[in-house]
């Protein structure tokens, strides 16, 4: 019941995040690249419920990032996916209270997305672009995954499972 | 209560998930928008609405905070310009009007009927891989595909989707990669294509190699079809000449165009729906 709860919070949550990335992050791009909340939600929400959540939370992401920029459905849906569910197995290798473990997890997703875009859509960019738009991307999004992942992980966790619920 | 089990959930989920694949992708070369997808743009919309209205509140606040002493001068400027360019809009309407007599004398086909309809913008794409815009305006107020969308400083791209409810269309900007209009110089009316590179800037390529183009130059719609998507009416600002650069064979040139729209600072645009065609 109450991951029930926490898994309709997370829905709710990727609706805000597809609509916050749609409007004010749309226009911010720093290094180069996008900021891609709904991966970096992705990625929270696996290492905060697990891969099976994970993988149903990336494979939306993805469908809804694909409709919104009208192209690469499939790719995307996919590749956020895998990543929802590899983070989400790995996910119970971690200590939950390390520090490290979010941005080491957004870098590996990141690259890991970026692989299995660049296996669907061989043609579509260069390696070259692909190369350099995949660094920036994985240093930015481990720098961002901390905020992103204090409020998911204080929003959709249960206060003594959250790495950054306070020790009431 | 029995649960299925996970790799079953997986199953019907990732089959769930391919046939929305191909829905959407059966929509998309109709030029519409697959239900599904216009369930999500449903949810979506009043979200994205909330965040639009809150951001674009909290612009206005902070300019008129910060830059108070300037709307104030500016206002100013701005009446006695519009003071001039009434004077000259008339001189243009007697002009409109003599050019429609002379083509009517001159038995020449009339020009492509057109009807204008103004448009808010509701979402950007953010990935880094195309460069969409949505609008709220669909199919029932008669938008279709290769629309051609502007706004008062010059294109901004064409309609690419369509859908009645909600009312929303896709518009693929001037600087998506795979967007092109046919356009020209305005010095030297050089035609080239104008293709998007997925950056700020766009390219104006196959230039004939003696063509005359420099930096500065303004770039305009030539109204030339390039055999896809939507032709663009002749005389449009699509920016201004960055850099020029003639490939070693000596056989064509290239120039890099700054649009002349901020693509970033966009709210609202006109589009061109097309009448009786």
């Amino acid at each position: 019941m109450v991951q029930e709860r926490a898994t309709w919070r997370a829905w709710l949550i990727l609706i805000v995040v597809i609509a916050l990335q749609t409007t004010w992050l749309s226009r911010l791009i720093l290094f180069g690249v996008h900021l891609d909340l709904p991966l970096l939600s992705v990625i929270s929400v696996s290492l905060s419920l697990g891969w099976e959540t994970g993988v149903a939370y990336g494979l939306v992401a993805g469908l809804l990032t694909g409709y919104c920029s009208d192209a690469y459905v499939g790719s995307f849906a996919f590749s956020r996916a895998v990543v929802g569910g590899v983070l989400g197995v790995l996910n119970t290798h971690f200590a939950r209270d390390n520090p490290l473990v979010p941005p080491l997890c957004a870098m590996g997703g990141v690259l890991l997305a970026n692989v299995i875009f660049l296996i669907m859509c061989p043609t579509e960019f260069s390696v070259s672009w692909w190369v350099g738009n995949t660094i920036n991307s994985m240093f930015l999004h481990m720098l961002f995954i901390w905020p992103v992942h204090f409020v998911i992980g204080h929003l959709v966790l249960l206060p003594e499972r959250s790495m950054f619920a306070s020790n009431r | 209560m029995h649960r299925p089990s996970p790799l079953i959930s997986l199953v019907v989920l990732l089959a769930l998930c391919l046939g929305l694949v191909f829905w959407y992708k059966a929509a998309q070369g109709r030029g519409g928008i697959s239900v599904p997808e216009s369930g999500a743009f449903l949810v979506l919309r009043p979200v994205q609405r909330t965040f639009s209205g809150v951001g674009a509140w909290a612009a206005d606040v902070g300019r008129t905070v910060f830059h108070r002493g300037s709307i104030i001068s500016e206002n100013e400027k701005l009446q006695g310009r519009i003071a001039d360019l009434e004077g000259q809009n008339q001189r243009l309407v007697r002009y409109r009007r003599e050019n429609e007599e002379l083509r009517r004398l001159l038995n020449m086909p009339k020009q492509t009927a057109g009807k204008l309809i103004a448009a808010d913008v509701i979402s950007f794409d953010f990935t880094d891989y195309k460069r969409i815009m949505m609008l709220n305006v669909g199919t029932r107020q008669g938008v279709r595909p290769k629309d051609v969308v502007f706004t008062a400083r010059g294109v901004v791209g064409q309609v690419i989707s369509a859908t009645a409810w909600p009312p929303t269309c896709k518009v693929q900007m001037l600087t998506d990669r795979i967007s092109g209009v046919g356009a020209m110089t305005d010095r030297t009316m050089a035609k080239g294509v104008v293709q998007g590179t997925g950056e700020g800037v766009c390219k104006l390529a196959y230039l004939d190699y003696q063509a005359d183009v420099r930096e500065g130059d303004l770039v305009l719609t030539s109204g030339l079809s390039l055999g896809r998507g939507a032709i663009f009416p002749k005389g449009l600002v699509i920016g201004r000449v960055l850099k020029v650069e003639r490939d070693k064979y000596r056989s064509e040139m290239t120039a890099y165009v700054d649009p002349s729209v901020p693509f970033d600072q966009i709210n609202a645009v006109y589009v061109r729906v097309q009448t009786g065609t």
